[in-house]
């Protein structure tokens, strides 16, 4: 793994701004390709940029179905 | 005899320090200004190093220095050699190409190391480790087994890739019982590829002391004598008596920490030449490249029978992957450990197998879990279950009717080994029992109207363990003895400090020694201290692999114990004023026979050390005795594993919904510690039936090198054991013991394998039995029925 920059911002504006400003970002959601990737120097991030503390992104939701739902959409 | 402690299934002594974080493995050991190795490595598999410039990564942050394999040898550094020399059928000795520490001008396989970057930390060695530039000539490279005699040449010195064409057993015999018999079964069966994943990867520091210019290496080893032997006499690293090796604690091995490697020379090679303790610690991608990998067999046999299903004769041809180079016992593996097992359990009165081992540009291949005999009872029991189904018979009564009986031993089988004593139909009958294969129909019944299919599979095992009497081992090419060494050493307040040529990553010998020793001096097992893996402290061992530990190394300890007892006694009498043969010593206390004079252990330890009355004109003071065991013969485990299983056809998914083993390993000193051997085992064994399987592509590039493509046995994947035991007593050592850390990886495979075929109700399946595999095997065989209505 290669040295590189992480952050964890609270609001999806944040994020959207990190993103922006930083030279070779990539977004951290599960991690379960990009950071065994990078321990093998494959993936070289400059910034990381965690999800983790979105609450904007917490959570799933639909409101609208393909089909009848069984059960009520949330 | 011995008793109280054996027998018990006391918990491990070691266990609280390693459950509690204080084990002490190689890599937590940090020496004072120490720096960090990163070996560079090929990144392809067969190439000509045409320039290779290490000035950039010289010059980085933090570098001390960037060596090559042109270093190596200008230092007069010598091959790592591999230790057993087979004969071919014309008496020509195996060829072995050299096998440098680092590689000079030429790679062999992807991983293998070329430079070494030393540097103060170990970000900084690997980040200058990318600024060495190397130009390669890549050649076409042999991959598979199959077209390794006809690609191109590896190594000058081995011509069509074949080190050796070994036979073993009676040739003309065999062709000939195959020829006149009432039925003959055929079988072409591969033993996949495994790649060890020891939870520990490989560690090595190298220590300099220009002062006494003696080396010391700390390092993951199963044997860390034998490794000071081999960089001492072959790899001329140092004079034997200026290196010291220690193995602290280690991470498990199953055998890929036997053999002396690349990485650990180049350390302790580097440490002295740069005057700096150098530590390296593999990743896990190195232990996929690099650590010898295991198994790796392409087979044809054939088994002959008469009209009752009475085996007649059985003819094995293998092709056996060497790898790149030749490992320290890989010639040993698929010959000695393999083709002296192909009589099994069974009176087969014929047997000749021949084996070509083949050279490859992959990782080496040597010896794993088992070593060569889980590939012979694999080849053995699949084709018995296949003949058991061609001959229409039942698969348990085709195998008792051919066992060896009790009243055959000691039995000379048609390949080498003498049995001294078993009995397989004991363990067979205990095996049904808990297996309940009498219910196994309705169990079939029950699946199938849930719309599953169900199998049960057999595999009567055998395994030559307790490695090895040394005339005998001599006689068949081992370059070293197989005897081992121990010392008692009985501290003046009387308790105990042992010190073992053995070596245990993971069995818990701190324990099972304890017990013996203790039982033998009638102490508890709190008053003894087990000491190994260190060439500094303890006399000369040859280690810990081949289910040796308990029957070679625990039966020197016994003798080292008797010495102890019997030099007690003349103290004693001494002190009791009778005579030394009038003395027993029963349960920790001397005592005059007829009289109710006695003295403790403890009284006449403190004698020994304090001697104001003692015998000094004809004894020396002080009780310590250091015995060396060489074995008789082999040690035969046996037993059978009978595995039941349950197929979703629309997957494919395959669950292992039960597993019996019932096992014979002689004397069992502490049976929860077996249990967990067989467990252990097992789960490997079945990890190789269904997970596991070490994949290069055409281009030599290892396509299963991590965890996310090399399939690992996980606690889901295994059911709960169902594991018993059976019991003769091995006539030969002292303990009685036979060894029993292989047998779950010997003898599961083919019962996993026999039960998918049973349930999927086919001949065939390749090892591992993936949901993909199980699915497309019932594909074909359901397309081939419809064909053949």
């Amino acid at each position: 793994m290669y040295n590189f920059n992480y952050h964890c911002p609270s609001s999806l504006q944040e994020a959207e701004s990190l993103y922006a400003k930083s030279e070779d970002p990539m977004f951290l959601a599960g991690g379960h390709t990009l950071l065994p990737t990078m321990k093998q120097r494959l993936n070289a991030p400059t910034d990381l940029i965690d999800l983790a503390g979105l609450t904007e992104l917490a959570g799933c939701a639909a409101n609208w179905c393909l089909h009848p739902p069984r059960r009520r959409c949330r | 005899m011995v008793a109280k402690n054996i027998g018990e299934p006391v918990l491990r002594k070691e266990d609280a320090r390693f459950i509690t974080g204080k084990g002490n493995y190689t890599d937590d050991i940090n020496l004072r200004g120490q720096a960090h190795a990163f070996f560079v490595r090929a990144p392809v598999a067969r190439a000509m190093i045409t320039s290779l410039d290490c000035s950039a990564a010289e010059a980085a942050d933090g570098v001390v220095a960037v060596l090559t394999g042109a270093q190596v040898a200008e230092d007069g550094l010598g091959s790592l050699p591999c230790g057993w020399m087979v004969l071919s059928k014309d008496g020509s000795e195996m060829k072995q190409p050299p096998h440098p520490p680092l590689a000079a001008d030429r790679i062999n396989y992807s991983g293998e190391p070329f430079a070494v970057v030393i540097a103060d930390t170990l970000q900084q060695a690997r980040d200058a480790a990318e600024l060495v530039e190397v130009e390669f000539d890549e050649l076409d490279a042999v991959v598979s087994v199959a077209d390794a005699q006809s690609g191109p040449q590896i190594h000058p010195e081995v011509p069509d890739n074949t080190n050796y064409d070994w036979e073993l057993g009676e040739r003309d015999e065999t062709l000939k019982a195959i020829e006149n018999a009432h039925h003959v079964t055929r079988l072409s069966l591969v033993n996949n590829r495994l790649i060890p994943n020891a939870i520990e990867p490989r560690a090595a520091i190298g220590d300099y002391n220009s002062g006494t210019d003696e080396i010391t290496l700390y390092t993951t080893s199963q044997n860390p004598h034998l490794a000071r032997l081999v960089l001492t006499a072959f790899v001329q690293l140092a004079p034997e008596h200026k290196l010291r090796i220690i193995a602290p604690d280690v991470g498990g091995g199953f055998g890929s920490k036997i053999f002396i490697y690349s990485e650990e020379t180049v350390v302790a090679w580097a440490a002295r030449k740069l005057d700096l303790p150098i530590k390296w610690t593999a990743d896990r991608s190195e232990s996929f490249l690099t650590d010898a990998h295991g198994r790796d067999h392409v087979s044809e046999a054939e088994l002959a029978m008469d009209e009752n299903g009475n085996f007649l004769a059985l003819r094995v041809k293998t092709l056996a992957n060497m790898g790149a180079y030749l490992s320290t016992f890989a010639s040993a593996v698929p010959t000695y450990l393999y083709g002296t097992l192909l009589a099994g359990q069974y009176k087969t009165p014929n047997v000749y197998v021949e084996v070509q081992a083949v050279m490859t540009n992959t990782a080496p291949v040597d010896a794993y879990r088992g070593a060569g005999r889980p590939e012979a009872t694999y080849l053995l029991e699949r084709i018995v279950e296949i003949a058991a189904q061609e001959m229409n018979m039942d698969p348990a009564e085709l195998r008792r009717k051919n066992f060896i009986q009790p009243e055959d031993f000691p039995y000379q089988t048609p390949v080498a080994l003498e049995y001294d004593i078993g009995d397989y139909e004991a363990s067979l009958d205990k095996a049904l029992a808990m297996a309940d294969y009498a219910g196994f129909s309705a169990r079939r019944e029950a699946s199938v109207a849930e719309g599953k299919l169900r199998g049960i599979g057999f595999s009567c095992y055998i395994e030559a363990c307790g490695l090895a009497p040394s005339q005998v081992a001599g006689s068949l090419g081992a370059g070293v003895g197989l005897w081992e060494s121990g010392e008692v050493r009985v501290n003046p307040t009387g308790s105990v400090t042992v010190m073992t040529g053995s070596h245990s990553h993971g069995q818990g010998h701190e324990t099972t020694f304890a017990q013996l020793v203790a039982s033998q001096l009638g102490i508890s097992i709190d008053d003894v201290e087990v000491i190994h893996g260190d060439t500094g402290k303890m006399d000369f061992g040859m280690g810990t692999y081949g289910s040796r530990s308990l029957s070679v190394g625990g039966s020197a300890l016994m003798k080292a114990a008797d010495k102890i007892v019997a030099k007690g006694k003349k103290i004693a009498g001494h002190l009791m004023d009778a005579k030394s043969e009038d003395i027993d010593f029963d349960d920790g206390e001397f005592k005059v026979r007829e009289s109710n004079l006695s003295k403790t252990f403890q009284e006449i330890a403190f004698a020994a050390y304090v001697p104001h009355d003692y015998p000094l004109e004809e004894l020396e003071p002080g009780l310590t005795e250091k015995a060396f065991y060489d074995p008789a013969n082999f040690t035969y485990p046996a037993g059978t594993h009978i595995c039941e299983v349950e197929i979703d056809p629309d997957t494919g998914v395959t669950s292992v919904v039960k597993f019996t083993a019932v096992d014979d390993f002689g004397t069992i000193i502490n049976p929860m510690i077996v249990e967990g051997q067989v467990h252990g085992g097992i789960a490997q064994g079945i990890g190789q039936a269904m997970l596991e399987h070490g994949i290069y592509d055409e281009t030599g590039q290892l396509q299963t090198g991590s965890f996310m493509d090399y399939c690992m046995p996980r606690a889901d994947d295994l059911p709960n054991f169902d594991v018993g035991m059976t019991t003769t007593v091995c006539t030969h050592n002292p303990v009685g013991a036979k060894g029993c850390g292989e047998a779950g990886a010997i003898g599961s495979p083919p019962a996993v394998i026999n039960a998918i075929t049973n349930a999927l109700g086919v001949r065939e399946i390749d090892m591992p039995a993936t949901p993909l595999n199980v699915w497309q095997t019932l594909q074909n065989a359901t397309h081939e029925d419809a064909r053949g209505e």
